[in-house]
């Protein structure tokens, strides 16, 4: 993919060429929407969103000076729009077991118990669960400990992309790691049957 | 301590892994960004003069404040006014 990004082409991008722009989103489309859909708020289509980041990678164009891979400042963008629309919703002040759908209770049961996942249901039935409890963080930090644990990325990649410092990534992942322990905990002790 | 959010995590990870599909572009997605993106650029013409009436706005704030420091400067140079001296003169005249 890196190859098709050279000087004249991004040129062509920033004269409105439409050839070169459609070859863009078209080359683009599956690195935006995998990051799009994987910090998606609530009740956003994720086309959608994916729109809007786009409508931005052209909107910053002039200010791309090849310091980067062009691919990891669309990377950069595409998560500082998730995260700008992440922060318009509200964090949950804290789940429930009431809240939980029997999909997602089970999956839960399971993490509790410490017994392993059986079928392929369960393992998106766990990361519905992952999705529902990582809504009660802030949404920096959500967004954080969603690229470190579930993207498993590397606190260098997390920095560069959200534009924080490591040692910040790390004391926020910590922290939020620490209260997505006690709500497990919580739900643990005042839910469960 | 145990550590469930990893757990949960681990699990999790596999779940995305089964449920992730080599992304399509859907048809028309292309055109329709391209439409947003003109009507973006054509709705809104005051982010184009952004730029330039940054500085604008400084270099006004600068003239006016140079223009009130020049107007004090120049009370507290002038000298008495001739005219009112004179009509001060005439009134005491015409009191006494």
């Amino acid at each position: 993919m890196a190859e098709i990004f050279d000087k004249a082409w991004l040129q062509r991008v920033r004269e409105n060429d439409p050839e070169a722009s459609q070859e863009l989103i078209s080359e683009l489309f599956p690195l935006v929407i995998k990051i799009v859909r994987g910090h998606l708020p609530r009740r956003m289509d994720p086309e959608d969103l994916a729109q809007i980041v786009f409508i931005k990678i052209f909107q910053k164009i002039e200010q791309y000076h090849g310091d980067a891979p062009f691919p990891h400042w669309v990377s950069r963008i595409a998560v500082n729009t998730c995260l700008n629309e992440l922060r318009s919703e509200k964090a949950r002040p804290e789940l429930r077991w009431a809240d939980l759908g029997e999909e997602q209770a089970q999956a839960l049961e399971r993490v509790l118990d410490r017994s392993s996942a059986a079928s392929i249901d369960q393992d998106v039935a766990t990361r519905d669960l992952a999705d529902r409890l990582l809504e009660t963080l802030p949404a920096r930090d959500r967004l954080i400990l969603t690229l470190l644990d579930l993207e498993e990325r590397s606190v260098a990649d997390v920095a560069e992309m959200t534009g924080s410092p490591e040692p910040v990534v790390k004391v926020r992942a910590f922290r939020a790691r620490r209260k997505l322990r006690k709500e497990m905990e919580r739900l643990e002790r005042t839910g469960r049957k | 301590m145990k550590d469930r959010w990893s757990e949960l995590a681990r699990l999790a990870r596999a779940g995305r892994k089964a449920s992730e599909q080599v992304p399509e572009m859907p048809f028309g997605f292309a055109d329709s960004v391209m439409r947003r993106w003109a009507l973006a650029g054509r709705e809104s013409p005051v982010e184009a003069w952004v730029p330039l009436l940054r500085p604008a706005l400084g270099l006004a704030f600068a003239t006016a404040f140079l223009c009130v420091l020049l107007q004090v400067r120049t009370q507290s140079e002038t000298p008495p006014n001739l005219l009112v001296e004179t009509e001060n003169l005439i009134r005491l005249a015409v009191l006494e």
